[in-house]
């Protein structure tokens, strides 16, 4: 973290209009779908609108970040991460920006070890950048410790996995459950039914991971992801372990669940049918994001 | 702003607590039981509580059975000797307290039948006699004797049997005592409370406290010792014993119970240690059970607990949900563990029941706790240090399944396992510098075994060595060099449980031969004392005419201690010595030219024959009373002083049922003074006839029966050593634990190397070749390891704890690796089936 200390400060003050250009017209769109879907009485709302009148202990709201900021859900500048393997530094990502703003999807692709996994991490908060800044939901995280980006990560992200990292010992219910259960939320049981049933696997609840299919699997890790109603979703190749017609159905439904919530996504993958069906397409070349779309 | 909006609209939804994480870690315990996640963890917790528990409450009702065993010397738990009634505000105090009391004179007094009188040790007893121990009787003198649990009734005696023979008299008979007559109406055999100082004893004869005031001996001057015999619960007598404390008069002595009676006491101690060395090495066991099961429970956890920091729990948040989690494993283990350890311990005291008597009190609430603290203290000794790496898992693993957080630190993982050994050592040793020393030398054994592997596995990793063994034996042995963390933890785990075996099983051997040697077949069964030296050598005829086995024949004279290193005994001696059971009566003096059987000199030498001076001292009363080797003791015989100075320290095998001294002279010291001769012998069931007129030809001689001693304490060795069996089968199940354990540590990787080699062409018996051969080979190389630990481990323990001879035992050097290549093999075979049997396509989807 020293290292590094003083370039992440220098590009903390870096001025906003030097950043990558906003694609103001998409924004405007994505704003207006959102607009649209949350003001339908979506079934996603009844199901994580189950204490609707209960007092708060604490909420959510309290923590989100300014009006200004918070119509950019990510943000990162002048981002690097280089590693040594074997006395060889690696650079994987060199001076990498980027704006992802509230509502859109961004697909970002590029081929095997060009880094997209990494910086899905980093800009998910798992993992923190050489150099360079990272804000999520308008919170600068690469300056926080394991423990705060925790936090934020608990309040604001969801995500979804290649390997559907759904724990084995616990039934789908119970790992839907578990986000919910780790924020302290009341009644989780009830609304992770309401989940499951939404992704259509009302009649696996107390299935292990184990006895479903790929597809249930991811169903299920994706149920999981909105539990926490984040703000954005982070996919890494959510159909990569599944087969086309299984992955088809995935995409449909990671989608529809979005554009019901309003969620952001940045999803991380190679196939280009699934990074269509997102709003932008960036490609990850060289350490470097090139926009496709 | 609209986005901002909604949001906050959803986000106002959802009400957060602050997360319960005793409600969650129950959840997940539930959800893990279920899932079959935690059953190795509990086995090995159930172990190590239920052994500890057992133990704990044996030792507990072992050391009271000790107590007892002590109790009978007295007949009761605690007594007042006195030349007369004991005050009558004492006795009230004393029912006060609930004690319940028996009084018991005994007085010098002649008895006739017909012609004949007899010298006797009368003894008038109340109808509760004994409170503790028990008197066993015949129905003819010499005949086979049974215990009785009532007294002589009014107008009765029971004798000895050989006054029978020297007064003539049978069974029906009268005897003559004071004013009264009695009908002889059993022969009475043994007295448990009879110990002390036998040497001097008249002829029993006991009769009703009844008749005493008929026979109006007992009168104002009358040499009687009165005696109250006192029991009751151990509080009572406590209490009972501060209070009297400054009310007795001076005539009037409290003896407690003490451990006097040597020949069960050392067998006893001796189990105590063995059955205390057995349980902590089963619980060691138990310990690294947990340990192993512990670091699959977190491997197993390492992908859980990545997403669950993914998805926003924080470190300590994840650290406190599983440490949670593991302390209702701990609670709620401990209580079945505690319910087993409480059977195990009603089993071995079944077993025991002719030996631990009958009102054997069940032991507290206190050995229970301790057992079921062992169950935390274990978990927490042996499991918290894999469990803490939990803490270390990165959130990245969701995407990068390799970074896995580093082994936990070895001083860590030692250090609180050492802490773990003694918290245990202490307890079960009670003694704060023992229990450090030898858990500082279980960790020095166990740093040197992991040396030895270190260094095994460095010079097993050639790598062209390596190339040139079979494809499938190439990924077993390349997995135990390469991963040197685990396989060091394995090999250990296996090492452990091979040595605890081996350790045990010789000590075992070697317990159970001692005891053998102990009490032989032809153990002397009879005293004979008071032989006249005129009698002597019609005596030693008689023995040999009639084929008796025989022991050597001592000369005893009479004397007093009365000055060490010239200054007066009591003032000699500190307080405490004071008390000294020696310094209070007179001893039994004795010379010998050669060093009497069975007896071993610690310090000094023995003298020549023909040596003039020269004293030889046991070597505890000389440590009792501060006596060192050159000291001057004088003693006082018949009115005469004579003093010598101590030329050796001597230790006595009290146990052996021989004539035993505490101070032996050179001939020449003491061939001037009176002596009367003792010696013992052994007689079988058929010969005990011969009594009849060996009593009849040496009429002043007295006899002791110690038969019914003998069985006792042979037949208690004999329950002793089924518990000794028990708790190596305890031994045993914690070892096949271990093992178990630590297959099913390293399963998942097996699993899917196997399905990988499956997949790849190789057939169920390559794959079968190659897991057991793994296997076998940890077996030999453990085996090895366990042969030297084993060696160096029971040296230690024969020599500085049991006091028993150690020779190195050369066939564990074969016997072990035989027996780990072969018990590995077996139980590698039984854990990977699974490998062999299930489809390779679904143990890679699975694992």
């Amino acid at each position: 973290m020293a290292g590094r200390d003083s370039k992440t400060r220098v590009n903390s003050l870096e001025p906003i209009e030097s950043l990558e250009p906003i694609e103001s017209l998409e924004l405007i769109k994505s704003l207006e779908l959102v607009k649209r879907r949350r003001n339908k009485d979506f079934l996603m709302n009844d199901a994580l609108s189950g204490s609707r009148n209960t007092p708060m202990s604490e909420t959510v709201a309290e923590t989100t970040p300014s009006i200004e900021s918070d119509s950019l859900a990510v943000t990162a500048s002048g981002l690097e991460k280089t590693v040594v393997a074997r006395d060889n530094r690696l650079t994987i990502l060199s001076g990498l920006d980027l704006q992802i703003k509230s509502g859109e999807s961004v697909a970002i692709v590029g081929t095997s070890g060009s880094g997209k996994s990494t910086l899905l991490g980093i800009l998910a908060g798992l993992d923190l950048p050489t150099a360079g800044s990272v804000s999520l939901a308008g919170k600068r995280i690469d300056h926080l410790d394991e423990d705060q980006r925790a936090t934020v990560r608990g309040q604001h992200t969801g995500f979804v996995f290649q390997s559907f990292q759904l724990l084995a010992n616990l039934t789908a219910l119970e790992n839907v459950m578990l986000p919910l259960e780790l924020a302290g939320v009341d009644n989780p049981g009830e609304r992770a039914r309401k989940l499951l049933t939404r992704v259509g696997l009302e009649h696996r609840l107390e299935h292990y991971p184990k006895q479903l299919s790929g597809g249930e699997q991811q169903r299920v890790a994706i149920a999981r992801a909105f539990a926490g109603e984040p703000d954005i979703l982070f996919a890494d190749e959510p159909t990569g372990n599944l087969d086309e017609k299984t992955g088809e159905s995935i995409i449909e439904l990671l989608f529809e669940v979005n554009q019901a919530s309003g969620t952001t996504i940045v999803l991380v993958t190679h196939d280009m049918d699934l990074a269509r069906r997102c709003q932008r397409i960036l490609k990850l070349h060289g350490g470097r994001l090139e926009a496709l779309v | 702003m609209t986005m901002n909006s909604s949001s906050a609209s959803l986000k106002h939804n959802k009400v957060i607590h602050k997360p319960k994480t005793i409600g969650l870690s129950w959840r997940f315990l539930i959800r893990d039981w279920r899932s079959g996640e935690l059953w190795l963890l509990v086995a090995a917790l159930l172990m190590a509580v239920a052994v500890s528990t057992a133990i704990a409450l044996f030792s507990d009702r072992l050391q009271l059975a000790l107590g007892r065993q002590v109790a009978e010397v007295l007949g009761a738990d605690m007594l007042i000797r006195s030349p007369g009634p004991v005050q009558p505000v004492i006795l009230e105090a004393a029912k006060k307290q609930g004690l319940t009391l028996s009084t018991v004179l005994e007085f010098p007094s002649v008895v006739m039948a017909g012609d004949e009188m007899q010298m006797v040790s009368a003894k008038a007893v109340e109808n509760n006699y004994p409170l503790r121990g028990h008197i066993r009787t015949a129905d003819q003198p010499f005949a086979p004797d049974q215990i009785v649990n009532d007294t002589p009734k009014v107008g009765e005696a029971w004798l000895e049997p050989r006054l029978f023979p020297l007064m003539g008299v049978d069974i029906g008979d009268q005897v003559m005592l004071g004013n009264t007559w009695l009908t002889i109406t059993r022969a009475i055999t043994l007295e448990t409370d009879r110990g002390g100082d036998f040497y001097s004893f008249s002829p029993r004869l006991m009769f009703n406290m009844a008749d005493l005031e008929s026979t109006g001996i007992i009168q104002p001057g009358s040499r009687v010792s009165w005696k109250t015999l006192m029991a009751g619960e151990l509080s009572s007598l406590e209490q009972f014993k501060a209070w009297s404390k400054d009310r007795l008069d001076t005539s009037e002595q409290l003896l407690m119970a003490d451990d006097s009676r040597r020949d069960l006491r050392n067998s006893v101690v001796r189990l105590k240690q063995f059955l205390g060395l057995a349980s902590m090495a089963a619980m060691l066991l138990a310990g690294v059970a947990v340990a192993m099961a512990s670091q699959r429970f977190a491997e197993r956890r390492f992908d859980g607990c990545a997403v669950m920091r993914c998805l926003g729990a924080s470190r300590q948040q994840v650290l406190r949900l599983l440490l949670g989690e593991l302390a209702f494993v701990a609670v709620l283990v401990a209580l079945p563990g505690v319910l087993i350890g409480w059977l195990l311990q009603e089993g071995i005291v079944q077993l025991l029941r002719g030996v631990l008597p009958a009102w054997l009190p069940a032991a507290g609430i206190m050995p229970m706790m301790i057992g079921g603290l062992t169950g935390v203290i274990t978990l927490a000794g042996f499991g918290l240090a894999p469990l803490l790496r939990l803490q270390d898992v990165s959130p990245l693993r969701v995407l990068r399944r390799d970074l896995s957080p580093a082994p936990a630190a070895s001083w860590l993982v030692y250090g609180f396992s050492l802490m773990a050994v003694f918290l245990l050592l202490w307890y079960h040793t009670g003694e704060v510098v023992m229990a450090l020393i030898l858990a500082m030398a279980s960790g020095a054994v166990l740093i040197m075994i992991s040396l030895g592997i270190q260094w095994l596995l460095t010079h097993l990793g050639n790598r062209q060595r390596l190339a040139t063994l079979p494809v499938f034996w190439r990924p077993g042995v390349s997995r135990i060099i390469q991963g040197k963390g685990k396989t060091s933890a394995q090999l250990l785990a296996f090492t452990l449980t091979f040595m605890a075996m081996a350790v045990v099983l010789l000590l075992r051997t070697d317990l159970l031969d001692r005891w053998q040697n102990e009490l032989p077949d032809e153990t002397p069964n009879y005293f004979a004392m008071n032989i006249q030296p005129s009698e002597v050598a019609a005596y030693s005829e008689f023995l040999t005419r009639n084929d008796v086995d025989t022991s050597q024949l001592y000369p005893i004279i009479r004397g007093r201690l009365v000055r060490i290193n010239d200054v007066p005994v009591r003032e000699a001696v500190t307080k405490e010595q004071e008390n000294h059971n020696a310094l209070n009566r007179e001893l039994n003096l004795t010379w010998s030219e050669t060093l009497p059987e069975k007896n071993r000199i610690e310090q000094g030498d023995w003298w020549q024959p023909g040596s003039e001076e020269g004293l030889s001292i046991e070597a505890e009363i000389a440590e009792n009373l501060g006596i060192d080797l050159g000291d001057r003791l004088t003693f006082m015989v018949s009115g005469n002083e004579f003093t010598e100075t101590v030329s050796s320290i001597r230790s006595v095998q009290w146990e052996s049922f021989r004539p035993n001294f505490y101070m032996i002279f050179p001939e020449a010291v003491l061939q001037d003074l009176s002596a009367t001769w003792l010696n013992s012998f052994y007689l079988d069931a058929e010969d005990k006839l011969l009594l009849n007129s060996l009593v009849t030809q040496f009429p002043t001689m007295t006899l002791l029966d110690l038969d019914a001693v003998i069985n006792q304490v042979k037949k208690m060795l004999a329950q002793s050593t089924i518990a000794v069996e028990a708790m190596l089968a305890a031994l045993l199940l914690a070892g096949l634990l271990v093992m178990m354990s630590v297959i099913e540590s390293s399963i998942d990787e097996r699993l899917h190397e196997g399905a990988l080699i499956r997949s790849l062409g190789g057939t169920r018996r390559q794959l079968l070749i190659m897991q057991i051969g793994e296997f076998v080979l940890f077996g030999i190389l453990a085996g090895l390891l366990a042969a030297c630990g084993t060696e160096l481990a029971s040296y230690l323990l024969n020599t500085r704890v049991f006091q028993l001879r150690w020779e190195p035992a050369w066939f564990i050097w074969c016997a072990l690796p035989l027996f780990g290549a072969t018990i590995l093999g077996i139980a590698g075979w039984l854990g990977i089936r699974r490998v062999i049997s299930q489809s390779p396509a679904n143990i890679l989807q699975e694992v």
